[in-house]
């Protein structure tokens, strides 16, 4: 295996990579390759959970790319963003246990693809602005001089690792309605073996206006567009609810990652300022028309405690 | 009547073409800075930078009454100012296939110059209405740091693919044009202004504790920034630095301000060679309740403090902004591109005069002001006639605070 395929077979987000399928394309898709793909979903997923030493591996051929991309459009049929989170984060931990092993030039050459900017400088590595922003990283906390941010070997895969997950958890460029029927039809089985996020979440976090359907809706994750007014509501119903802020905080970071990753990320910070903002202004209620405007709900809810209170 | 904007000289012939209120119209002061503000499109050239691919809009009442203009060169800018006369003239700083296009999505945006936009805030004791030298200068010094301390030496953004304009009122608009900031999205734009304003900032992440127990004893060190720094760490021990070289007096009012004792204060400053030193080599367990002085530095140490940094006009691509070296219909003063150099001694009462402050006209002020323009003071009573310098004269019709005799 050169370096080319080693680094086409072991990241997925490489230029090497996209190269490797544009070239080979999935071929003729078998039960046998769903089968397989669902295998290695899950136990990305499940390494992804797990409170248990991870248990890594390097990939030695081109299997592995063909499963990343038949799991991703199965994970896209689901319309559970909680598992493609999971997944994007199990598969972000693989690359970055492969990253930690590569010598200083294959470092350096899967990364300058994340980060063109990148440079090596004594024992750190130089990132620019664009770059360094480009993830999920605050820049208020960077160690930033003359508009490079330098950082060590660790935290540069730590870094590329979160990137990796956010891209491999971004479903929106696969359109559902053109997968092959095959892919449609085994989506239905992938689907029920997923973990479900909210049903877990509201066991904990039980509260009459938590409890509601148009919450456990918005909890499971809005797309672009209606994720502030989301954890704006989120934030009122954690309020409401009694949550302390720390409580409703560990809810909203939830909630940030059961959001749809997309062009235009959806930091914690700017969730947790609306959680901030709503625990500084305590008479702020819910508004479920609000919700309705802004596409949160598609209707009202049976039981509504809000409708309750209007009818009393 | 040469305000009215009616004629499609322009590729958009859709956009809503509004016309300034008739009782505006028709008033002879709005007629003599028409004619005052066409006079200096006729001897002014406004020059932009990649014309074609810019959005335009105008404003007669409002800022913006018109947008999704757009124009194929330099020349047909340059005849729109001299035959439609706005008062105000704004671009957008993102560069579009279709500028004209609308919706917005249809202008095929292509990229965006970087933009900061630093307002006055006029919530202060003794604030001028007319022109106020306090607001100016708050905002200039703030204009000064965002551009030293941040975009240059944090950023390391190109002096030379930087440029200032004073916004022609109360503001500063800093333009940035390098090819690959272009291309950042609106989120990472964000995260440069949050950088700047140093809001939301969790200065906690600075620091970290640790507990050690000796001979039975629970010690707790406290590591924070540290001369080996970067970015905010290296801000916020700079100016910690700052407070412990001030002379006594000011050193103990600044950490009585931060919420230390008397006594608390005196003792630092006693200590404060040997406080000075473990500082700078980021111990900070070496001064008493270090949470103090950086909750104090936060106040001051980022931008928008004391004036406002419009976050929308960084974030939204879609926004226009003031076209550079054009005229500002509340002052009649010129929104002038600035070297750094002429920044640092920049006074718009002054250096950004478009009227003649020889020639005079005759004026009956509203109220009473009194105010500094144009190097020299001017006192106006209340209903009653002035001859006054005409840029003075323009500054108070454009700001409806005069009649015309």
């Amino acid at each position: 295996m050169d370096l080319q395929q080693k680094i086409a077979f072991n990241y997925f987000f490489s230029r090497q990579a996209r190269q490797y399928l544009s070239e080979q394309g999935l071929g003729t898709i078998a039960n046998s390759d769903l089968e397989a793909a669902q295998d290695f979903c899950l136990r990305l997923i499940r390494n992804a959970q797990a409170k248990v030493p991870f248990q890594p591996w390097v990939a030695q051929d081109g299997d592995e790319l063909k499963w990343i991309a038949l799991s991703r459009m199965l994970l896209s049929q689901s319309g559970n963003p909680f598992a493609a989170r999971l997944f994007g984060e199990g598969l972000a931990k693989l690359c970055a246990y492969r990253l930690g092993l590569e010598d200083t030039q294959v470092f350096a050459a899967v990364l300058t693809q994340l980060y063109p900017t990148l440079k090596a400088d004594g024992d750190k590595y130089a990132l620019g602005i664009a770059d360094y922003t480009s993830g999920q990283n605050e820049l208020v906390y960077a160690p930033l001089d003359g508009g490079k941010i330098f950082i060590g070997r660790d935290s540069l895969i730590e870094m590329a690792s979160r990137l990796a997950a956010s891209r491999a958890s971004d479903l929106s460029g696969i359109d559902k309605a053109a997968l092959p029927p095959l892919i449609t039809e085994f989506a239905v089985d992938f689907t029920a073996a997923l973990p479900s996020s909210p049903a877990l979440m509201m066991r904990q976090f039980e509260g009459k206006f938590l409890n509601q359907g148009c919450m456990k809706k918005i909890l499971a994750g809005v797309g672009e567009g209606k994720r502030f007014y989301g954890s704006m509501a989120i934030a009122i119903a954690c309020q409401k609810d009694g949550l302390s802020k720390e409580e409703a905080s560990a809810l909203m970071r939830q909630y940030v990652t059961n959001c749809q990753r997309s062009s235009h990320e959806f930091r914690e910070s700017e969730a947790l300022a609306s959680l901030d903002w709503v625990y500084k202004h305590p008479g702020i209620n819910l508004s479920c028309r609000k919700l309705l405007q802004q596409g949160l709900i598609d209707r009202y809810c049976d039981g509504c405690p809000q409708t309750k209170r209007k009818a009393e | 009547m040469i305000f009215l904007d009616s004629a499609a000289t322009t590729k958009d012939s859709s956009a809503p073409e509004a016309a300034a209120p008739k009782e505006f119209e028709r008033s002879k002061e709005h007629d003599f800075i028409g004619k005052h503000f066409q006079q200096f499109y006729k001897t002014h050239q406004v020059n932009v930078p990649s014309v074609s691919m810019r959005e335009f809009g105008f404003g007669y009442e409002k800022k913006i009454d018109l947008r999704h203009k757009s124009f194929q060169s330099q020349k047909e800018l340059q005849e729109y100012f001299v035959s439609k006369v706005p008062l105000y003239a704004s671009y957008s700083a993102a560069f579009y296939e279709y500028p004209a296009a609308r919706p917005m999505s249809a202008k095929n945006f292509l990229r965006a110059e970087l933009i900061f936009d630093l307002d006055a805030s006029p919530a202060h004791e003794g604030h001028n209405p007319v022109m106020c030298s306090h607001c100016q200068e708050s905002v200039r010094a703030d204009v000064i740091r965002l551009l030293e301390d941040f975009l240059f030496a944090d950023f390391g953004f190109s002096k030379t693919e930087t440029t200032v304009n004073f916004s022609g009122s109360k503001g500063y608009h800093v333009h940035v044009a390098t090819e690959a900031l272009m291309q950042l999205s609106s989120t990472q734009r964000d995260q440069l202004v949050e950088y700047c304003a140093g809001l939301n900032v969790d200065f906690n992440r600075f620091f970290t504790v640790q507990r050690h127990v000796i001979n039975h004893r629970s010690i707790e060190t406290i590591s924070g920034p540290s001369t080996a720094s970067a970015g905010w760490a290296k801000r916020i021990l700079d100016r910690a630095l700052a407070i412990l070289a001030l002379p006594e007096d000011e050193f103990v009012a600044k950490f009585k301000a931060a919420g230390y004792t008397k006594k608390q204060a005196e003792t630092i400053f006693a200590n404060k060679d040997y406080v000075t030193e473990q500082l700078s080599q980021g111990r900070w367990s070496a001064i008493e309740k270090p949470d103090l002085l950086v909750a104090e530095i936060a106040k001051t140490a980022g931008i928008g403090r004391n004036v406002s940094l419009d976050r929308a006009v960084t974030t939204d691509m879609s926004r226009l902004i003031r076209i550079p070296d054009t005229l500002h219909g509340d002052t009649g003063l010129v929104a002038k591109t600035l070297s750094l150099s002429e920044l640092s001694n920049f006074d718009p009462t002054t250096s950004a005069l478009a009227f003649d402050m020889k020639k005079t006209e005759k004026v009956i002020a509203l109220d009473h002001y009194d105010f500094y323009f144009g190097g020299s003071s001017h006192v106006l009573e209340k209903e009653k006639l002035a001859e006054v310098p005409l840029a003075v004269a323009m500054l108070l019709l454009c700001k409806k605070k005069a009649l015309l005799l």
